[in-house]
C-alpha cells in the first residue's frame, strides 16, 4: 500500500488512450508503491495490455499522465525519456517473439548496455553476463547459444536476464508465463519472485490468470473494456468483490476443487 | 485396460503415429465407454492433440498411423476417406481449438448447419432450416432464426465455438472429441463453453474425449483423466481419485506445480528441466530425467502401463510408494 508522504513509484492519473473512434484506455488511475506487485488482471479487449504499452510510452497515450517518481514520462523529450528507459524494463508474453534469432544469447544480454553505454564498461559485459546467466538458472555454456537452441521456458529467461541487466527498478511483466508449457510455469514464476525478493523491484504484472495472481500480488486491477471497475488488496477482491465483473470473472475461473462449471 | 462397465464405444490399441524420426504418439491403448466423458491431459509435443486427429482419421502423409482404433465393431485405422465420412458425423464428431480456421468464411453459418442435414441426411431446405435453428438454440444462440444468416466473423469467438459445437452434434454422434476448444477463448467465455459441453452430454448421452493441457479444466468436464507424457499414458484413472492420490510422479508435479494448489508462490513444486523432444529415443522412463523419485533403474529399463490402484493404472516402477505416500 503507498505509504503516506511518500512518493510512489507510480502514479498514473487520468490515463486515456483512443484508437481512432475506440476508447481504449478510459480515464485510468492507479499508483504503484515501492517493492509492491500489482496485478493487472481482465480478459482480452479490456485494456490490460494497451496500459502497459502506453505507460511505457510504447504507445502514445491521448491524454493523462504516467509519474515515474514524481516526473511524467508522458512530458518528457525523446532524449530524456530513452535515459529513463534504463529504469522501466517490460517482459512479454512471447519469448519466441522477443529475441532476436540472429543474435547469440550473451549479444541479447548485452543489448541495453549498447543502448545505455554509461551503465557498464565493455571490459565487464562478458562477466555480467555470466552473472546474469547464473541469476536466471541458465548455464554459462548458452552464452554462444542461438535463441532457436533454447526452450520456450530458457528463452524467457533470458528475456529475464535482459531485463534485469539494467538493474530497474520498475518492471512491467505482460503475461510472461501464458506461452509456456504448464510444467515450465511454475519455474519461471518462482524465478521471477525471488527475484523480486533479491532486487526489490516494483512490479505491474499483466495476466489473465486469477490464480496465479492470487499467488503473487498485493494489490489488485481489474479492467473491463479500457475501466478501471475494481482495485483493491488481493485478498480483498478474492474473498470480497464489489464489483459484478469481478464476481463473474471468480466464478467463471476453472478451480482444481471437484464442483463442475455450475 | 480398464474394466468398462459397458462393450466399449471406441477402444484404441498400439496406436502411434509418425512424422519422420519424430514419434508423436509411441503406444497408447484407451477405450471409451457409452456415455463416458474422457479428458486426455498432456503438455505440447505430448501427443494428446495428434491421438485426438488419429482417432478421427485426420492425420495425413507423411504421418503415419499403425495399431487399431475400433469404433463399435468397425475398424478405422487404414479406412478410406469415404469409409471414414461415413463414421464422422453420426459416430465421431470434433470440435477445434480455432473456430475461425474450422468455419468457412464464405458461407452463413446456417447454410454451413443445413448442408450437414442436407448432404448427410437428405432432408429438405425447409426441414434442415427448422433444424438448425433448433441446433444454434441448443447451443445457446440467441434469436437463432435471425442469425442463421450471419456469416462466422458477425460472432465473437465464443460464440462461434458454439456453432461449431452445433455442426459437431447435427449428426447425433456417439463420441464428441473436443481438442482445447477452449483454450483460445476468454475465461468467462471458456465457463459457459464448458457449462454447454456437460449439459449437451447431460441431453443426449454422448461420450466426450477432452484434449487439454490444462487441470482445471479437465477437472471441469471429465469423469476419468488420461494423463500422457512423451507420446504414452503415464496415468489413468478417475479425475477424483487422481486428484486425491496421484499415482505417477509426473501426475503429482503438475498438481504441486499448479497455482490453484497453494496459497502463496514460494510452496509452489516446479517440475524440473523440459518437455522431451518429440525426436528423443529413452532406453527407460522418458520422465525420469525430470523425475524427483527417479534411481538408475528408471533410465535403465521402461516402466509398463500397469494397474496399480483399484481402477488406476501408471506407468512407473515406483507407483504404489507414490500413492500411498
Amino acid at each position: 500500500m503507498p505509504e503516506a508522504g511518500r512518493v510512489p513509484v507510480l502514479s498514473v492519473e487520468n490515463l486515456t488512450k483512443h484508437f481512432g473512434a475506440v476508447t481504449a484506455l478510459d480515464n485510468i488511475g492507479f499508483e504503484i508503491a515501492e517493492g509492491e506487485i500489482l496485478a493487472v488482471v481482465g480478459e482480452s479487449g479490456s485494456g490490460k495490455s494497451t496500459l502497459a504499452r502506453t505507460v511505457l510510452r510504447l504507445l502514445d497515450a491521448s491524454g493523462g499522465a504516467v509519474r515515474y517518481r514524481g516526473r511524467n514520462l508522458l512530458d518528457l523529450p525523446r532524449e530524456e525519456m530513452r535515459r529513463m528507459r534504463q529504469h522501466l524494463q517490460m517482459i512479454f508474453q512471447d519469448p519466441y517473439a522477443s529475441l532476436h534469432p540472429r543474435r547469440r544469447v550473451h549479444e541479447l544480454i548485452s543489448e541495453p548496455w549498447r543502448v545505455h553505454p554509461q551503465v557498464l564498461e565493455k571490459a565487464r559485459w562478458g562477466e555480467r553476463v555470466r552473472e546474469l546467466l547464473g541469476q536466471v538458472g541458465l548455464p554459462e555454456s548458452y552464452a554462444s547459444y542461438y535463441p532457436a537452441r533454447l526452450s520456450g521456458g530458457e528463452r524467457q529467461r533470458v528475456a529475464i536476464a535482459r531485463a534485469l541487466a539494467l538493474r530497474p527498478d520498475f518492471l512491467i511483466l505482460d503475461e510472461p508465463v501464458s506461452a509456456l508449457d504448464v510444467s515450465i510455469q511454475a519455474q519461471v514464476i518462482k524465478l521471477l519472485m525471488g527475484l523480486q525478493e533479491s532486487f526489490g523491484f516494483t512490479c505491474m504484472f499483466i495476466s489473465h490468470d486469477l490464480a496465479l495472481v492470487r499467488l503473487i500480488a498485493d494489490r489488485v486491477i481489474v479492467m473491463y473494456r479500457g475501466q478501471i471497475v475494481e482495485q483493491g488488496e488481493t485478498e480483498r477482491i478474492f474473498t470480497a468483490p464489489a464489483h459484478d465483473y469481478t464476481r463473474l470473472l471468480l466464478e467463471s475461473s476453472p478451480s482444481l476443487e471437484g464442483e463442475a462449471v455450475p | 485396460m480398464m474394466m468398462q462397465p459397458h462393450a466399449p464405444l471406441l477402444t484404441v490399441s498400439g496406436l502411434r503415429v509418425r512424422f519422420g524420426a519424430t514419434q508423436a504418439v509411441r503406444g497408447i491403448d484407451l477405450a471409451i465407454a457409452p456415455g463416458e466423458s474422457v479428458a486426455v491431459l498432456g503438455e505440447s509435443g505430448s501427443g494428446k492433440s495428434v491421438t485426438g486427429k488419429a482417432i478421427m482419421g485426420l492425420i495425413d502423409p507423411p504421418g503415419r498411423v499403425e495399431g487399431s482404433v475400433t469404433f463399435g465393431a468397425e475398424e478405422l485405422v487404414g479406412r478410406s476417406e469415404t469409409d471414414l465420412a461415413a463414421v464422422r458425423g453420426p459416430g465421431i464428431a470434433m470440435v477445434f481449438q480455432d473456430s475461425l480456421d474450422a468455419l468457412n468464411p464464405v458461407y452463413s453459418v446456417g447454410d454451413q448447419i443445413m448442408e450437414i442435414l442436407a448432404v448427410r441426411l437428405g432432408w429438405p431446405r425447409r426441414q434442415a432450416r427448422a433444424e438448425a435453428i433448433r441446433l444454434m438454440e441448443q447451443v445457446g444462440i440467441k434469436e437463432a432464426g435471425k442469425r442463421l444468416g450471419d456469416y462466422p466473423h458477425q460472432f465473437s469467438g465464443g460464440m462461434r465455438q458454439r456453432i461449431c459445437i452445433a455442426m459437431a452434434i447435427a449428426l447425433k454422434p456417439k463420441l464428441l472429441i473436443a481438442d482445447e476448444p477452449t483454450t483460445a477463448l476468454d475465461v468467462t467465455v471458456q465457463a459457459g463453453i464448458l457449462k454447454l459441453i456437460n449439459r449437451l452430454r447431460a441431453e443426449t448421452g454422448m461420450a466426450l474425449l477432452f484434449v487439454t493441457h490444462d487441470l482445471a479444466v479437465a477437472r471441469q468436464v471429465a469423469d476419468t483423466l488420461v494423463v500422457m507424457y512423451a507420446g504414452r499414458i503415464v496415468e489413468r484413472g478417475n479425475i477424483d481419485e487422481i486428484f486425491r492420490r496421484p499415482a505417477h510422479p509426473y501426475t503429482q508435479a503438475l498438481l504441486t506445480s499448479n497455482p490453484g494448489a497453494v496459497r502463496h508462490w514460494s510452496e509452489l513444486r516446479p517440475i524440473a528441466g523440459n518437455p522431451p523432444d518429440k525426436a528423443a529415443r529413452f532406453s527407460g522412463c522418458a520422465f525420469a530425467p525430470r523425475c524427483p523419485r527417479a534411481e538408475a533403474r528408471c533410465s535403465a529399463e521402461p516402466p509398463d502401463l500397469r494397474r496399480v490402484l483399484p481402477n488406476r493404472d501408471s506407468r512407473c516402477h515406483f507407483a504404489e510408494e507414490i500413492a500411498h505416500a
